[in-house]
C-alpha cells in the first residue's frame, strides 16, 4: 500500500502529543498504572482511572497463530488488550490466556472481553444467566480470575438494551463477585445514541464505539460524524466516562483514493494512520482500537500516537471525506423524504450490485413497493439538503434505478 | 479436486497486503452456482434495512413503474444499458440447501443471501477474515419447531472443501467439543458448526431448551449435502506420523502474523517421551516458486531480526534437515508425502522441476545449501525455519533435544519429497 505524507510530523517526544480529555481534568485522581513503553501515549480512561494506552489491540482475528503480534504491541507499549467471548469462535480468548498467562504479564495489562446476549435481550428473557456463564467461559479460556471491563456486545440493534435491567443486575453481580471491575458497551453503528443513552444511565463506566471520519461504519445505521458525535462525548465527559473508538479505519483508501492535493503525495502516513490520529484528536475520544492482522499493521498503528495532525491537515482530511462521498448509511436521507422512498436500502442494493450480486440486489428493488422505489421520487432534493456528507443523492437514486429495475 | 493454489488462497507473499478490505483481487470464479441460495436477499434478518423496507417484505414486487420525470437521461440509459451488458446471471441452480421445511422444522424467515462485498452486513467485522478463506456466498435462515425459539442456519459456500475446512479449523473447538456431523463438527450449548463438500455452516439457537435440536437440525441438513470427500490434499505437505489428531490447520495469510508466512499448513506433534511441552507445531507454507520461498524466508528473517536475536542453523538442526533432506526416499519420484490421489496430478504442485529442489538434489550437495535461520528468543519459544524448494517448513518450538531434531529431520525428509 502507498503511504502518505499528510504534513504531519512525528512527535519528537511522547510528552508532546500527551493531548486528549484528561487534559482538561484539572485534579484528576491517581491514576492506575501497568505496563508503558517510550514512544506510546497513554491518558487517563475517564473514571476507571486506568492509564490506558491510546492504541488498544482489537483482537477480533487474534488466535493463536498470531500471538506474535500480541507480543510485539505489549512491547511497543500497548497496554490494554480487548476481546470478546463471540471473537473467533473463542479462539481469541483463548490465544490471550495462551500468552498474558506467562511471566507475569496479566499483571501489567488491562484486559477487557465482551459478552454477547442479544438473542437473549431480544427475547427477553435469559439475560442474566447468559452473561454470567459466558463471562465464566470467558475467564476459563483467558486463564484469569477476572477482567478489567466487561462490556456488552453489540447495543445497537436496540439501544434500550443499554438499561436492560437484567443485564446491569448481571454486571453488578459480575463486579460484586470480582470477575470483572469495570462495565461498558460495545456498539457498531449508533454510537451518539449509545453513548448518551449509557451517559444518562449512569452505570456505565465505558462506552466502545463505532465512530470514523468517514462515516463508513459498516453497516451502519447511525450517525457518526464528528458533529453528530459531539452532544454525546460532551455528555460522556460530564459522565466521565471513558470513550474507545472503534472502526475508525473504515474505508480509510478511498479518502486518499484518486486525491490531486500535492500535500497529499509525499511519503509518510498510511490513511488509516491518519484516520486514527483524527480520532484521537477528537474531544472526548481516549483511546483508538485497532484490529491487526499482521506485523505491518502493528508497525504502523504503534506510530499513530506520536503522529501530530495540524490543524490545517485535519480541514484537509475532513474534506477529503466529503469529496469521496462515503455513503454512511446513516438513515438521515429516508427521514427527511417527504415522498416516502427508501433511499438508504435502495443505495445500498446499488453497493450489492456492484459488489457483484445483481441478482439478488435486483430482486430485493422489485421487492420495494412502487412508492418507494427510486423512479417515484420527485426530485426535490430534501434528501440532499439534509444528507451529512452533502452527497449527490438524486443522481445515486437515478443510477440505481437504471441499475436495479 | 482443485489444486489448493488455484483459488487465489493468499496473495504472493512477499508483496503488501493492502489494507482496509481483502488483500485477493477479484475471483474469477466469484460468480459460481451457488445450490444454498435461494429467495430473496432482504429479509428481517438483515439488519440494515428500514424498518419501512421490511414491513414491505411479504409483498411482491412486481416489474418496474415507469419512468418518472426526470428520468432516464440519455447517458444514464447509456450506462443502464453498460451495466446490463456486464450482468452475467449463474444458472443452474441445485436444489436449495435452506428449503421451506426440513422434517419437523419449517423455514420461519425467508433465505438471506450475502456475497463477500456484503457479508459485513451480518457478521460485521469478522466479515474480511471469511473472506480471505475464500468465501463466494452466504445463505442464512432461520427454522422453528412447534413453539421452539428459532434456530439460525448459516451456510457459508466456500467454493471448495479446501476453504470449507481451513475456516471450520480456524473456527471451531474440533478437539475440546467435538460433535458428530458433517466431515467434521464442533459445538457445544445452542451452537453446531461443521464442514462438508465446499459448505461450511453454523447452526445455532442460543435459547434452545434442549441443545439436541440444533444438532438434529444440523445433522438433516448434513444429510442434504454432498458426500464428505478426502481430506484437503495440502495436509500432506506435513508428515502423517505423530501428528496429534484434528490439530491441522490452514493459514491463507500472515501465519504467525507475519505477511511472508502465507499458505501455511500447520499441525501439532507429539514431542516426544518426556519432552516439554508435549507436543510442537510444524508448519510448511508452500510458494509458486523456489525464488518466491527464498525471498518470504528473507524478509521473514528480516522482520524477526528486528524483534528477537537470530542465528544460523546450529550443527544439530543442520545435521537434522541434511540428515532429512539426504536420506533414502526423499525427492524420488511418487513420493507425495501422502497427498491424496486426486492431487497427484496437481500440475502446479512442486516437484524435481522446481529450481531449488532440482539443483540440490541433483547435485547431491542439499546439505550445503540449507537456507534457514533460528530465532532463539522467538515468543512462542525457540523457531527453526528452513527452505527446502518451494516450501519454507519449520517447528514451534524446537527443544533441540534428540526427539526434536528427530521431529525436523522427519519434517525435511517429508518436504523435501513433495
Amino acid at each position: 500500500m502507498e503511504r502518505r505524507q499528510f504534513l504531519c510530523t512525528a512527535a519528537a517526544g511522547v510528552g508532546a502529543a500527551l493531548v486528549g480529555p484528561s487534559a482538561t481534568w484539572a485534579a484528576e485522581p491517581k491514576r492506575e498504572r501497568r505496563h508503558e513503553a517510550a514512544g506510546m501515549v497513554y491518558t487517563r480512561f475517564g473514571r476507571t482511572n486506568l492509564n490506558v494506552s491510546r492504541i488498544v489491540h482489537g483482537s477480533l482475528h487474534t488466535n493463536r497463530q498470531r500471538i506474535p503480534l500480541l507480543a510485539r504491541l505489549y512491547e511497543g507499549g500497548v497496554n490494554w488488550f480487548d476481546t470478546a467471548w463471540k471473537y473467533g469462535g473463542g479462539r481469541s480468548e483463548e490465544a490471550f490466556g495462551e500468552y498474558f498467562s506467562h511471566d507475569g504479564r496479566r499483571d501489567r495489562v488491562f484486559i477487557s472481553t465482551k459478552v454477547d446476549v442479544r438473542p437473549q435481550l431480544r427475547a427477553g428473557q435469559g439475560v442474566f444467566d447468559a452473561v454470567m456463564k459466558q463471562l465464566e467461559t470467558c475467564l476459563k479460556r483467558l486463564r484469569m480470575d477476572g477482567v478489567d471491563m466487561l462490556m456488552l456486545h453489540g447495543c445497537t440493534t436496540l439501544v434500550d438494551w443499554i438499561d436492560n435491567p437484567e443485564w446491569l443486575r448481571a454486571a453488578d453481580a459480575c463486579r460484586k463477585q470480582g470477575k470483572a471491575r469495570f462495565i461498558g458497551f460495545s456498539e457498531h453503528a449508533k454510537p451518539a445514541e449509545c453513548l448518551a443513552k449509557a451517559a444518562a444511565c449512569g452505570r456505565y463506566d465505558l462506552g466502545m464505539v463505532a465512530f470514523s471520519l468517514a462515516k463508513a461504519t459498516w453497516g451502519s445505521l447511525g450517525r457518526a460524524d464528528v458533529a453528530s458525535m459531539r452532544p454525546a462525548l460532551d455528555a460522556a465527559r460530564k459522565a466521565d466516562m471513558g470513550v474507545i473508538a472503534i472502526k475508525t479505519a473504515v474505508e480509510a483508501d478511498r479518502l486518499v483514493k484518486d486525491h490531486d492535493d500535492p500535500r497529499l503525495h509525499a511519503e509518510g502516513y498510511s490513511p488509516q494512520q491518519l484516520c486514527y490520529r483524527y480520532i484521537l484528536d477528537v474531544p472526548g475520544v481516549h483511546a483508538v482500537a485497532c484490529g491487526m492482522t499482521n506485523m505491518t499493521h502493528v508497525e504502523q498503528n504503534l506510530k499513530v500516537p506520536g503522529i501530530r495532525l495540524a490543524a490545517a491537515d485535519a480541514h484537509r482530511l475532513e474534506r477529503r471525506a466529503r469529496q469521496a462521498g462515503l455513503c454512511g448509511f446513516c438513515g438521515t436521507c429516508l427521514d427527511a423524504c417527504p415522498n416516502g422512498i427508501a433511499v438508504q436500502d435502495i443505495i445500498r442494493l446499488t453497493a450489492y450490485f456492484r459488489n457483484g450480486d445483481r441478482r439478488t440486489a435486483r430482486a430485493a428493488y422489485a421487492a420495494l413497493p412502487a412508492p418507494e422505489r427510486a423512479d417515484a421520487c420527485r426530485g426535490c432534493g430534501t434528501c440532499e439538503a439534509a444528507c451529512p456528507g452533502h452527497l449527490p443523492i438524486r443522481q445515486r437514486l437515478e443510477e440505481a434505478h437504471h441499475a436495479l429495475a | 479436486m482443485p489444486s489448493p493454489d488455484t483459488r487465489q488462497p493468499a496473495p504472493t507473499p512477499h508483496t503488501t497486503i493492502p489494507r482496509g478490505g481483502s488483500p485477493y483481487p477479484p475471483r474469477a470464479n466469484a460468480r459460481v452456482p451457488r445450490p444454498a441460495l435461494s429467495g430473496r436477499r432482504i429479509g428481517g434478518r438483515c439488519r440494515s434495512l428500514s424498518s419501512r423496507a421490511r414491513r414491505s417484505l411479504p409483498a411482491k414486487g412486481g416489474p418496474a413503474e415507469g419512468s418518472r420525470r426526470g428520468f432516464f437521461p440519455p447517458v444514464l440509459l447509456a450506462l443502464a444499458l453498460l451495466l446490463a451488458g456486464c450482468t452475467s446471471e449463474p444458472g443452474g441452480e441445485s436444489p436449495t440447501l435452506l428449503p421451506e421445511a426440513r422434517g419437523p422444522f419449517r423455514r420461519v424467515t425467508p433465505v438471506t443471501r450475502y456475497a463477500p462485498g456484503t457479508l459485513h452486513e451480518y457478521i460485521n467485522g469478522q466479515a474480511p477474515y471469511v473472506v480471505s478463506f475464500g468465501m463466494q456466498g452466504l445463505a442464512t435462515a432461520d427454522y422453528a419447531k412447534a413453539d421452539e425459539p428459532v434456530t439460525t442456519v448459516d451456510v457459508y459456500d466456500m467454493g471448495s472443501p479446501e476453504n470449507a475446512f481451513a475456516l471450520f479449523r480456524s473456527n471451531a473447538d474440533l478437539e475440546g467439543s467435538p460433535v458428530d456431523v458433517g466431515t467434521e463438527g464442533a459445538g457445544a450449548g445452542g451452537r453446531v458448526e461443521f464442514w462438508q463438500d465446499r459448505y461450511y455452516v453454523v447452526v445455532s439457537n442460543p435459547l434452545a431448551a434442549d441443545p439436541a435440536i440444533v444438532r438434529d437440525v444440523a445433522a438433516r441438513l448434513a444429510a442434504d449435502l454432498p458426500a464428505p470427500g478426502p481430506m484437503p490434499a495440502y495436509l500432506g505437505w506435513l508428515p502423517a506420523d505423530g501428528r496429534v489428531a484434528k490439530s491441522e490447520q490452514y493459514l491463507p495469510e500472515a501465519y504467525l502474523g507475519y505477511e511472508p508466512l502465507a499458505r501455511a499448513v500447520t499441525a501439532r506433534f507429539d514431542a516426544g517421551q518426556g519432552e516439554t511441552p508435549a507436543a510442537v507445531t510444524l508448519f510448511a507454507c508452500r510458494y509458486d516458486s523456489a525464488d518466491a520461498a527464498a525471498a518470504a524466508l528473507a524478509e521473514f528473517k528480516k522482520q524477526v531480526a528486528a524483534q528477537s536475536t537470530i542465528a544460523p542453523l546450529d550443527a544439530d538442526s543442520l545435521k537434522a534437515i541434511q540428515a532429512g533432506a539426504e536420506a533414502p526416499g526423499a525427492g524420488a519420484p511418487g513420493a507425495t508425502g501422502g497427498l491424496p490421489a486426486s492431487a497427484s496430478g496437481d500440475a502446479e504442485a512442486p516437484g524435481a522441476g522446481t529450481p531449488g529442489s532440482a539443483s540440490a538434489s541433483s547435485t547431491g550437495d542439499a546439505a550445503s545449501q540449507v537456507d534457514g535461520f533460528i530465532a532463539d528468543k522467538f515468543v512462542m519459544g525457540q523457531l527453526v525455519i528452513f527452505r527446502s524448494g518451494t516450501f519454507l517448513a519449520g517447528i514451534l518450538p524446537y527443544s533441540g533435544s534428540p526427539a526434536s531434531r528427530d521431529l525436523l529431520a522427519r519434517l525435511a525428509k517429508h518436504v523435501k519429497a513433495l
